[in-house]
């Protein structure tokens, strides 16, 4: 192979033995002329050198260094991106951790998910906030026990006054009534209440 | 079968192609897929694969060099190319 090699040079100047042997030593060159065909396409560039033999020999190398270089761009794209890929999967898991249920010591402690803070009822908290109903509403029991023993429409009157906001004269728009009448019931309700309480706190004591 | 070369050229314009091209390196992309977990294989497989996409349409098919380019590229610098 460098013989031919060799005489291929030769035809130039002296220098070509040192050149070919050079040439030998890129792996590409001397892998494509291991293969037989295309020392025949060389031998012929030699032999008859034309430009078509010329443009084949060309051609000829050319799409076996592509193989080589387009397979080892490949297989290195594809290598790195794999492990880009687990890097960029371990960057996102170390960021968006799953240990909701990961004890906070061995055996002992609780799990992460029962030390957050739950958004259902807490003490303190209005239960029934939307309930247009003021029994619904409080939250001390003896309150609660002196409502239930207003009349009803003493009651609707408070949840108007108290749940809704409203004032006397708005609660007697709505009601149809004037407004001396539910400012009268509305301290008869308050005053009733009280005096329940008040009684109930004596008897529990 | 077409050789590598003219798949690649082709895949430009041509989608078989380029699946050919792709289902040639698939044994490389199962290779690399024991980087992970089993879990994420599948994910990883199609990840690769759009990859490779983008690597063979881009990839400059032209500037290949013939065989006397090659030679005087050697003559003119001294290191070895791969």
């Amino acid at each position: 192979m460098k013989e031919l090699l060799f005489v291929f040079y030769n035809q130039g100047d002296g220098k070509s033995l040192m050149k070919a042997e050079k040439h030998l030593q890129n792996p590409i060159i001397k892998s494509f002329l291991d293969i037989p065909e295309n020392r025949e396409l060389l031998n012929e560039v030699m032999n008859n050198p034309t430009n078509m033999s010329k443009q084949r020999l060309d051609d000829a190398f050319r799409e076996f260094y592509f193989r080589i270089r387009f397979t080892s761009y490949l297989s290195k794209s594809i290598h790195f991106n794999a492990i880009n890929y687990d890097k960029k999967r371990k960057l996102f898991q170390d960021r968006n951790q799953l240990i909701l249920d990961k004890r906070s010591r061995e055996d002992e402690g609780a799990a992460l998910i029962d030390l957050i803070s739950s958004k259902e009822w807490q003490e303190g908290q209005d239960v029934c906030s939307d309930s247009s109903s003021i029994e619904d509403h409080l939250t001390s029991e003896s309150l609660f026990q002196g409502i239930q023993r207003l009349t009803k429409n003493q009651r609707h009157l408070l949840s108007l006054a108290y749940v809704y906001g409203l004032n006397d004269s708005e609660i007697a728009m709505y009601l149809c009534k004037s407004q001396q009448a539910v400012s009268k019931s509305h301290k008869k309700a308050l005053k009733k209440l009280r005096e329940i309480i008040e009684n109930g706190e004596k008897e529990g004591v | 079968m077409e050789s590598l070369f003219t798949l690649v050229k082709q895949s430009r314009t041509d989608n078989h192609s380029l699946v050919k091209v792709i289902d040639l390196f698939s044994p490389k992309i199962d290779h690399s897929l024991h980087q992970t977990n089993q879990q994420y294989r599948e994910d990883l497989a199609q990840d690769l694969k759009m990859k490779l996409l983008v690597c063979i349409r881009n990839y400059d098919v032209e500037n290949i060099p013939g065989y006397f380019q090659m030679i005087e590229f050697l003559d003119t610098h001294q290191t070895q190319t791969y």
